[in-house]
C-alpha cells in the first residue's frame, strides 16, 4: 500500500469536518514533501520509501486530536485574554469612580489617594503572586523570575501597608515595616525551596536563619518588645537553628546512602 | 531553518575536547566479495533518517548551543572508489576530519579492490561513542542483509533519547538520588606524557595500528585468568610497561592512565535510547612500575577492582558537569569547566569484541577490521583495542610527524614485548 492510501486509511475515523479535511490535506502534503526529499537524497526503493513514510507519520490519528485539543486551549486562553482587558478595564472604572465618589463626599482628598494607589498597587501584586507560583510549576523557587515576582509581591504589599499606617494612622516607627518585608522575603523564599525540594534548601536555610532572626531582633529592639539584652539571645537561638538544620541534612544524606546501599545489596 | 536537535550534555562536552582531538571515530571492515552499491546506500540513507543527528550541524549558541538537522545528498556521505592502492585510499579517508559546523557529521567509503570491498566509515564522537557506533554497525549490518535477502526495510536503527541521564534510568529512586548528587571532578592530575616530538605545523593525522594474533590472545585470556586478570587488565599492564621503558619513566614514579568505561552497565535495556554518548573515564593508577611485569599487573587489578566494587561506577562528575553547563550560558559554562577539567595525558579504549558474524553482510562475514578512537593531538594519546576473530587490533590515532609514526611503532614493539613477557 502506498503511503497516500496508507494515510487515507489511518484517517479514514476522523469526523467529517472541514478541520478534519484540512489536516488530511496537509498530511498528504506533508509525506508528498517528504517523500521527494528522500528521493533527492538518493532513495530509490519505492517500497523503502513508503515504510520510512508510514513510521515516521505513525501518529498522524493522534496527532489530529491533540491538535483539536490544542486548537481548543488557544481559543479558551484567547477568550480569557480578551475578558481580562475587559476586566481590568472595567475595575479601572470602578476604582476612579469609588475614589471620587469617597473624595468628594468626604472631602478628605490629602488621604483618598490612597485608594487608587492601594487600589492599583495591591491587584498587580495578586498578579504578581499568581505568576509565580505559575512559572516552573513546583520547582518555581529555582527560577529567578519566579522569587523576584515573588520578593517583588511581598514589598508592593508592604509599600501598600506602609502608606496606610503612615497616613491613616498614629504609628510610630513605619518604616519598620521595609525591614520586616525584607525578613518575610528571606523567610518564603527559605520556605519555596524547601517546598521545591531544592538541593539548595538547607545551604539557603543556614544563611537566611541567622539573617532573619538579626531584623527580627533589630524590630523587636526598636518596638521596646524586647530588651536589646538579653534580646540578643534570638541571634544565638538562630544558630543553634541552623546547627539543629545542618544536622538533620546530614542524617538525612546518611539515611538515603544507607538505603542505597542495602537496596545495592538486594539487587 | 532545519529541525533543531537538542545538544545533549556529552556532545557539548565532545565540543569542548576540540582542543585535545579531531573527536573523529574511525571504523574499518574488510569484506572478501563485493557490496551491492544500491543496497548499501539505500541502507544508508535510512539510517541516516533514523539518526537525525548524523546529518545535522552544530550551532555553536554562546547561550545554549544546539543542533540543526540538514539535508544532504547520499553521494555528500558515502564515497565509492576502484583505488590502485588501497591502503593510501583508506587511510586518505580514515584520517580525514569533519568539522561540526558541516552539515554531515558521518562519512562512509566503499572501495572496491580485487574482488573484495573496504568498508570504511568516520563519525564525530558528539554524536555517538564506540560502544552506539558497534551498535550503529551491528545493526547496519544486519539491516543490509534482512533487505537484501527478504526485503525488509532497513528501519531498525533504535531511536530515542540521547540525554545523558538515560544512565539512571534503572535506578531505584534512592539510588537516582544518590548518583544525581555526586559532584565530584574526578579529572587524572597526572602528568606523566607520551614521549612525542613538540607539535608543528606540518603535523599529519595517521593512524598506527599493530596485531596481536589469535594464538597471543588466547594466552593473554589463559594467564589473565590464572592472575584474577581481565583482557583489559592485562593489556593495560603491557600498556603500563611499555611506557616506563619508553618514556623512561623512574620505576618508582606512580603513574596513571585514564580507561574508558562504558556507562551502560547501568542500564539493564536500551530501548527508546537513540545513538548517543555514554562514556566516562576510570584512572588507573599504578604506585611504581613493580619489579617485573606481574607485580605491575596486580597493581592494576588492585586499582581496577577498587573501581568494579563502587556500585556507582564513572557516574562521578555526571552532576558535576550538568550543574557547569546548566548554571551559565554556554560560553561561559565551557570556560568555567575548562578550568576543573583536566585531559588526561595517557588514555586507553578497550571497543571490545567487533562480533564477525553480526557483521556479516548477507552471509559474507568480514575478514579482518577493526575500529579506533579520536585522532588526540600531542602531547595526549590513547590507545584502542578492538578484537575480531580473536585477533586483537591496538591502534593509536596521532597528529604527528614521521619521528612520531616512528616512536608509536617503538612503543608497540615494547608492548608486544611486555605482552610476551605476561603470557611466558
Amino acid at each position: 500500500m502506498n503511503y497516500t492510501d496508507w494515510a487515507m486509511q489511518e484517517l479514514s475515523s476522523l469526523p467529517n469536518t472541514k478541520s478534519a479535511y484540512l489536516y488530511k490535506q496537509e498530511v498528504i502534503a506533508k509525506m508528498t514533501e517528504r517523500a521527494n526529499a528522500l528521493v533527492d537524497m538518493g532513495l530509490k526503493d519505492n517500497n523503502v520509501i513508503n515504510e520510512l513514510l508510514k513510521d515516521e507519520f505513525k501518529n498522524i490519528k493522534d496527532e489530529y486530536y491533540d491538535a483539536q485539543k490544542l486548537k481548543q486551549k488557544k481559543n479558551r486562553k484567547k477568550t480569557l485574554g480578551k475578558m481580562s482587558v475587559l476586566g481590568i478595564m472595567g475595575y479601572t472604572l470602578l476604582l476612579v469612580i469609588f475614589f471620587l465618589a469617597v473624595s468628594f463626599l468626604s472631602g478628605a482628598w490629602s488621604k483618598t489617594w490612597l485608594i487608587m494607589v492601594a487600589g492599583v498597587l495591591l491587584p498587580i501584586a495578586a498578579a504578581m503572586l499568581v505568576s509565580a507560583t505559575n512559572i516552573g510549576g513546583k520547582k518555581a523557587v529555582f527560577n529567578f523570575a519566579s522569587r523576584f515576582l515573588m520578593s517583588s509581591a511581598i514589598m508592593l504589599v508592604c509599600v501598600v501597608i506602609f502608606l496606610v499606617a503612615t497616613f491613616l494612622t498614629p504609628m510610630p516607627s513605619t518604616w519598620l515595616i521595609f525591614l520586616f518585608a525584607v525578613a518575610l522575603i528571606l523567610a518564603v523564599d527559605m520556605a519555596m525551596a524547601f517546598a521545591a525540594k531544592q538541593k539548595t534548601a538547607i545551604i539557603t536555610s543556614l544563611l537566611y536563619v541567622p539573617a532573619i532572626a538579626s531584623i527580627v531582633y533589630v524590630i523587636c529592639g526598636l518596638l521596646h518588645i524586647l530588651p536589646w539584652h538579653p534580646g540578643w539571645i534570638i541571634i544565638v537561638l538562630s544558630v543553634v537553628a541552623d546547627i539543629l538544620i545542618a544536622g538533620g541534612g546530614i542524617l538525612r544524606s546518611a539515611k538515603v546512602k544507607e538505603e542505597t546501599d542495602e537496596q545495592w545489596e538486594e539487587n | 531553518m532545519g529541525r533543531k536537535l537538542n545538544a545533549e550534555l556529552w556532545d557539548k562536552m565532545h565540543y569542548l575536547f576540540r582542543d585535545f582531538n579531531d573527536r573523529m571515530v574511525h571504523l574499518e571492515l574488510h569484506y572478501d566479495f563485493e557490496i551491492d552499491l544500491e543496497k548499501f546506500k539505500t541502507v544508508l540513507i535510512c539510517f541516516l533518517e533514523k539518526a537525525p543527528v548524523l546529518h545535522s550541524r552544530f550551532v555553536d549558541n554562546h547561550v545554549s548551543p544546539y543542533w540543526e538537522v540538514m539535508p544532504y545528498k547520499i553521494e555528500d556521505v558515502l564515497t565509492v572508489e576502484h583505488p590502485d592502492d588501497i591502503h593510501k585510499a583508506i587511510d586518505g579517508f580514515l584520517t580525514q576530519y569533519i568539522p561540526p559546523e558541516s552539515d554531515l557529521q558521518m562519512k562512509a567509503a566503499l572501495f572496491y579492490y580485487e574482488g573484495k570491498t573496504a568498508l570504511c566509515m568516520v563519525e564525530n564522537h558528539m554524536c555517538m561513542d564506540g560502544g552506539d557506533f558497534k551498535y550503529f554497525i551491528k545493526e547496519f549490518c544486519k539491516a543490509y542483509s534482512d533487505y537484501d535477502e527478504k526485503g525488509i526495510s532497513p528501519m531498525s536503527l533504535r531511536e530515542g533519547s540521547r540525554s545523558y541521564d538515560s544512565v539512571y534510568s534503572d535506578f531505584s529512586k534512592t539510588q537516582e538520588k544518590m548518583a544525581r548528587n555526586l559532584y565530584r571532578n574526578v579529572c587524572a592530575r597526572d602528568k606523566h606524557k607520551f614521549p612525542l616530538t613538540e607539535s608543528r605545523k606540518e603535523d599529519k593525522s595517521f593512524i598506527a595500528r599493530r596485531k596481536i594474533s589469535e594464538d597471543t590472545f588466547l594466552k593473554i585470556k589463559q594467564v589473565g585468568k590464572m592472575h584474577g586478570a581481565t583482557v583489559n587488565d592485562m593489556l593495560v599492564a603491557a600498556y603500563f610497561f611499555a611506557l616506563y621503558e619508553l618514556a623512561g619513566y623512574g620505576q618508582d614514579e606512580s603513574v596513571t592512565i585514564s580507561c574508558a568505561i562504558d556507562l551502560r552497565r547501568h542500564m539493564k535495556d536500551d530501548e527508546g535510547q537513540g545513538v548517543t554518548n555514554h562514556t566516562a573515564f576510570m584512572q588507573c593508577n599504578i604506585p611504581k612500575r613493580g619489579r617485573d611485569i606481574f607485580e605491575t599487573l596486580q597493581y592494576v587489578i588492585n586499582s581496577s577492582n577498587r573501581y568494579k566494587k563502587d556500585k556507582f561506577m564513572g557516574l562521578y562528575g555526571l552532576p558535576l558537569l550538568k550543574l557547569g553547563y546548566r548554571l551559565l550560558p554556554h560560553a561561559a559554562s565551557e570556560e568555567i569547566i575548562k578550568i576543573g577539567y583536566s585531559n588526561p595525558l595517557l588514555a586507553m579504549s578497550n571497543i571490545g569484541i567487533l562480533d564477525h558474524l553480526a557483521l556479516a553482510l548477507s552471509g559474507n562475514e568480514p575478514v579482518d577490521g577493526f575500529m579506533t578512537g579520536a585522532v588526540k593531538y600531542k602531547p595526549y594519546v590513547l590507545l584502542s583495542a578492538t578484537s575480531m576473530r580473536n585477533e586483537i587490533t591496538m591502534s593509536m590515532c596521532v597528529r604527528g610527524n614521521d619521528e612520531d609514526k616512528r616512536i608509536v611503532e617503538r612503543f608497540f614493539d615494547l608492548f608486544e614485548e611486555s605482552i610476551k613477557l605476561l603470557i611466558s
